[in-house]
């Protein structure tokens, strides 16, 4: 049911996200086409401007990759990304911008395959909203 | 662990351990062993083996280390010294210890917390009260040590909150084992699971087993009433099914083990988290064993988990490893990257201090700034992201890398 090929930003933390996209790479899943993935050391590190900044240019939709709840290699840097995540959908849905378009997902190193999975679900949900309006 | 090229010089070398029992010892041994200069806080009974831990090679194990130690002039051991403050970082810890009515400051490149378990009985076990027929498994210990005698048919119950850690099992296997062969009377014991990862401890559950300790593995809870002069323990048997119902001139209870008593005091003192039980350091697998959210401190033996005396000296001697690896060459290796603080823009809120989860902040009054310590910077970026005037940049990942690297092409 992909009507179009969104344009997806995923931001990975480096300890897993990062590593499970470059193993999915060498293993050479198919992913999504039009996939920008930019690594942060820690989910702790993205900023909520950086999501908006992304949807701001162009991007129909976002990803955000981090840890398994207690993997964080700095405790809690996953527990903050979710709250920040969660919060900004809310004011997402506020401002008119369709919630659907920003996703989170916790992941491990070792899991290649729940990348391209997570990905390819993204990109239906994203797709069903349609392309993002930039006013 | 580090990875960069860059160094900083570490204020101090010695290293300072804060513990309970003996593997403070062994610790301390092996970092002297390889130059370095220590102070061992734990108390004097530390090199006394305890009844529940004495075996041959234990306590000899232990008096070899203890009149080492005491020979050793690179070893401070101040056996009423207790720790009162911690402040610092990496290379540069200030500690303040208690000895007696003084107070000395001193400071250390890193840190050692360790410590020794205690056990509780729960009181109202099965609303007996103190009953004379049910004792703990110390206790049991103590008795057989002081010779004193074993009545008729004995039962020794384990697990009866969580299960126990293995050396209960190995304690209680022995003492089972001994009473059986001395007496001669029924000797059972009763388990969730018999935990023979200790050293032996496989020998010594097919031994005790095969000169006929009974031993039952019990699904449930187990009820215990008193019946006359004896004692009625019934319980559902895990792999007949049946109910069974013993009789116990005496009943040896396995105490509860639980994390020890400075735990607590232990982290807020040093910003080590505890875990869901309340050992130090976080359930985490990056910091597992002896590391912690902390550069320059490290945790060993029963302070990060309950359960079996060889394993704690093992552990012991790793952690002094981990210890030399950061300290030995008089220099802290610096992470990849590390954050810096804007002073023009930092308005000193102390967001970033209290969102580190390494300690890594501190604040500098003459420049009115925050600053990051180098030293204890992990380059999460968390600090990064949440400083409110945006002023803390982490290199490599800054607003404008991120924009970038956002902009490539798909």
């Amino acid at each position: 049911m992909v009507n179009f090929n969104p344009k997806l930003v995923v931001f990975a933390c480096e300890n897993s996200g990062m590593k499970a996209a470059e193993e999915a790479e060498k293993l050479k899943l198919t992913v999504p086409e039009k996939l920008t993935i930019v690594s942060l050391p820690c989910g702790g590190r993205l900023d909520t401007a950086h999501i908006l900044k992304a949807l701001e240019r162009g991007a129909d939709g976002v990803v955000v990759l981090v840890c398994h709840i207690d993997n964080c290699r700095y405790l809690h840097g996953n527990e903050r990304t979710v709250k920040r995540v969660n919060e900004l959908k809310r004011l997402l849905d506020a401002a008119g911008i369709e919630p659907n378009r920003l996703t989170l997902s916790h992941i491990a190193a070792v899991e290649p395959a729940k990348f391209v999975e997570i990905l390819n679900s993204a990109c239906e949900k994203i797709s069903d909203e349609g392309r993002i309006v930039n006013y | 662990m580090a990875d960069g090229s860059l160094q900083v010089p570490a204020v101090s070398s010695r290293v300072l351990i804060v513990g309970g029992d003996i593997s403070c010892l062994a610790a301390a041994e092996t970092l002297a062993g390889l130059g370095m200069d220590v102070m061992v806080c734990s108390p004097a009974e530390t090199a006394d083996t305890p009844a529940w831990k004495r075996t041959e090679t234990t306590s000899s194990e232990h008096n070899r280390l203890k009149e080492h130690i005491l020979s050793l002039s690179n070893v401070r051991w101040i056996p009423d010294g207790t720790i009162q403050s911690l402040s610092g970082f990496a290379g540069e810890y200030r500690a303040s210890v208690q000895i007696g009515k003084n107070v000395t400051s001193d400071v250390f490149g890193a840190v050692m917390f360790s410590g020794t378990c205690h056990h509780i009985l729960k009181p109202e076990e099965w609303g007996l009260g103190k009953a004379k027929r049910i004792i703990g498994l110390r206790e049991s210990l103590e008795m057989w040590e002081d010779n004193k005698q074993f009545p008729g048919r004995v039962i020794f119950l384990l697990d009866t909150g969580k299960d126990d850690p293995p050396d209960a099992t190995e304690n209680t296997l022995g003492l089972a084992h001994r009473v059986l062969m001395t007496y001669g009377r029924e000797v059972s014991v009763l388990c969730r699971n018999m935990r023979v990862s200790t050293e032996g401890g496989e020998t010594l559950y097919r031994t005790a087993r095969g000169n006929g300790v009974v031993i039952y593995k019990y699904r449930g809870n187990v009820s215990v009433e008193k019946a006359g002069k004896c004692l009625n323990v019934n319980f559902e048997d895990e792999y007949s099914n049946i109910r069974l119902n013993l009789k116990a001139d005496l009943l040896v209870v396995a105490e509860e083990t639980l994390p020890p008593e400075t735990a607590v005091e232990l982290s807020s003192l040093s910003g080590v988290e505890t875990d869901a039980e309340g050992y130090l350091q976080a359930e985490n697998v990056w910091m597992y064993p002896t590391l912690t959210n902390r550069r320059g401190i490290f945790v060993f033996g029963e302070i990060h988990s309950a359960g079996d005396g060889a394993v704690s000296l093992e552990d012991a001697r790793a952690a002094a490893l981990e210890v030399y690896d950061l300290l030995g060459d008089g220099n802290i290796i610096l992470g990849e990257r590390v954050g810096t603080v804007d002073s023009e823009k930092c308005a000193v809120c102390l967001t970033c201090l209290r969102s580190c989860p390494h300690g890594a902040v501190s604040i500098n009054g003459e420049e009115q700034s925050a600053e990051i310590v180098k030293a204890a910077c992990y380059g999460c970026g968390i600090c990064s992201a949440i400083c409110p005037a945006k002023a803390i940049t982490l290199e490599g990942h800054t607003d404008d890398d991120v924009l970038r690297l956002m902009d490539r092409p798909a």
